[in-house]
């Protein structure tokens, strides 16, 4: 079979396995948008870490090793693990039981809940957008990049990507947020299988791993330092960058799935190890790109295109039928993330907006879900337009826009659990200064294309964080009290 | 921290100073391979992934909190 075959088996698989989830839906809207609460450890493990692992892991971190050397893992990758597993206790474990509690179905509900204050959703919803949408963006880009690879440039990055969209909004739209759960838990085991795969064959190819790494040290024994590559307060103003799985709209939702709090446990303690076994195949992959030579030549030639170097590595390194089952990995990765994205996008409008307009009770649970469909429908294809214009950015900078959005946004959720006497000011003013901040700086780095763009020599995320909470703090100042009524209900302890 | 008993607080201390150890500023021109194949702050940092894991396996089964250990819905 050729690589393009496999691929399209692959697609076709997916779509059958949402026709398959579609039989476990109980056709209300709270299955539909939360599973009902059913998604067990093992399950809620691979869609959670499914949807953080995104094109930005595979593509991004081979493409960030092969420009700026094998630091990115420290950089990032290393701290995520340790950052997330904290979020996840601090913050997952608590908000799963509000959620259920309450019977919030998104980020915005419990905000507005928690601070008796309405205005709040109508601040946080388009802020979440903007910052979903470079996050959007890097699955697009980096979906259209494959496509075109594995097609052998006959099908065109612009093509590629709304194929790829177009199979992620079928298979949500038939199964929901459990057709969702159970294509990621797939996808998951896909890309972490093929990914390790293709780093045993790319490596043997090579003479095996001394041999690919005898090549860089003769050729650019740079990448294998930080030195030149990072500078220290960059590395260390990296931290907040992780912070942002507390606000991903997606993951919260996620997190709302899950059966029980100790289907968290399983989650909390594997995802620094998870994060391992997919990073360290692409990073050794992307800097070995930068010096490996067969047959006397570059195997990635240096005026390559911008994250190429994964696929082109798998391509001219593996067979045909290889290459293609590694591709479907990699496509596993993009759409186990864009799924989740696209969902919790409908999830968002029709929760948070459509029914403070519409009387729900009014209109049926099937008109609910198309209004969803619809929203996502209209920011899928805004997206791809924009995919259309920014397609020579790098990935790796741009999911770290994204990122820094949320990071920036992370004080108001640890506010909101534990700072009992925060108020619906500070939150507000806090959105304000992150939604702001960054925006200034994303117009400043020339929307993205400055890739080393720092302010005062730290990292924007830095300034877009310090903004939140100085947001807060002066709300908390001049703002009202949450009523005991409101506190008793969120803090006080059950008997 | 008065809430929280002496293995609570060692955690906490553990997991700051993981916080701390993460960055390895000796490392930063250390261009050497160990097995021949790893970069000195590539093996260092999987080291600290292997930390990080291990760490959350003993807050994970030994320090959840009792109010979350509920029966499954």
């Amino acid at each position: 079979m050729t690589a393009m075959q496999i691929v399209i088996v692959y697609l076709a698989l997916l779509l059958l396995l949402s026709v398959i989830s579609k039989k476990m839906f109980k056709g209300t809207i709270a299955d539909y948008f939360t599973a009902t609460h059913s998604i067990g450890p093992f399950m809620l493990l691979m869609s959670v870490f499914g949807t953080t692992m995104t094109a930005f892991a595979l593509v991004g971190s081979t493409s960030e090793a092969y420009h700026n050397g094998t630091g990115v893992y420290g950089l990032l990758a290393s701290l995520s693990g340790f950052v997330h597993a904290a979020v996840f206790y601090l913050i997952g474990i608590r908000v799963f039981k509000w959620g259920k509690k309450f019977g919030f179905t998104t980020q915005i509900d419990l905000f507005r809940a928690r601070y008796d204050n309405n205005f709040i959703g109508y601040l946080l919803f388009p802020t979440l957008v903007c910052f979903i949408i470079p996050y959007l963006l890097i699955g697009l880009l980096a979906s259209g990049t494959f496509f075109q690879q594995v097609s052998n440039k006959s099908i065109s990055t612009e093509l590629g990507s709304a194929i790829i969209a177009i199979v992620v909004l079928i298979y949500i739209f038939i199964g929901g947020v459990r057709g969702a759960a159970i294509a990621n838990t797939f996808q998951t085991c896909v890309f972490m299988i093929l990914g390790f795969v293709a780093f045993i064959l790319i490596s043997n190819k090579l003479g095996g791993v001394e041999s690919a790494m005898k090549m860089v040290v003769a050729s650019h024994p740079e990448k294998l330092v930080r030195e030149g590559n990072q500078t220290h307060l960059i590395f260390l103003s990296y931290f907040f960058i992780p912070l942002s799985v507390a606000m991903f709209p997606h993951l919260f939702q996620h997190w709302l799935t899950a059966k029980s709090a100790k289907a968290f446990k399983l989650t909390v303690f594997a995802h620094p190890i998870f994060i391992m076994l997919v990073w360290i195949p692409c990073v050794l992959i992307g800097i070995w790109a930068t010096s490996a030579m067969v047959g006397g030549e570059l195997v990635v030639p240096k005026n390559s295109p911008p994250n190429t170097e994964l696929a082109i590595m798998v391509k001219k390194l593996t067979s045909d039928s290889m290459s293609g089952l590694l591709m479907a990995g990699v496509l596993a990765a993009i759409m186990s993330s864009l799924d989740s994205q696209f969902f919790c996008l409908g999830t968002m409008f029709t929760n948070d907006i459509l029914f403070k307009f519409i009387d729900k009770e009014k209109i049926s649970d099937k008109a609910k879900i198309w209004y969803a469909r619809g929203f996502i429908i209209t920011i899928v294809v805004l997206t791809w337009l924009i995919s259309l214009v920014v397609n020579k950015t790098r990935i790796f900078p741009l999911a770290v826009w994204s990122f820094s959005g949320f990071a920036g946004l992370s004080p108001l959720i640890f506010a909101a659990i534990y700072w009992k006497r925060s108020t619906g000011l500070g939150i507000i003013l806090g959105v304000v200064g992150a939604l702001f901040s960054w925006l200034y700086f994303f117009w400043d780095s020339g929307f993205g294309v400055a890739t080393k763009y720092n302010v005062l020599g730290l990292m924007p995320v830095t300034f877009i964080v310090l903004s939140c909470v100085i947001g807060l703090v002066i709300g908390n100042i001049f703002g009202k009290r949450v009523s005991e009524e409101i506190l008793n209900k969120f803090f006080k302890k059950e008997n | 921290m008065n809430r929280f008993n002496l293995p609570q607080k060692i955690l906490i201390v553990i997991g700051f100073l993981l916080l701390i150890l993460h960055y390895d500023f000796w490392n930063w021109s250390n261009g050497n391979l160990i097995f021949d194949f790893l970069p000195t702050g590539l093996a260092y940092h999987i080291c600290y992934s292997v930390a990080s894991g291990f760490y959350w396996l003993i807050v994970s089964f030994y320090f959840w909190p009792k109010e979350f250990d509920e029966e499954p819905s």
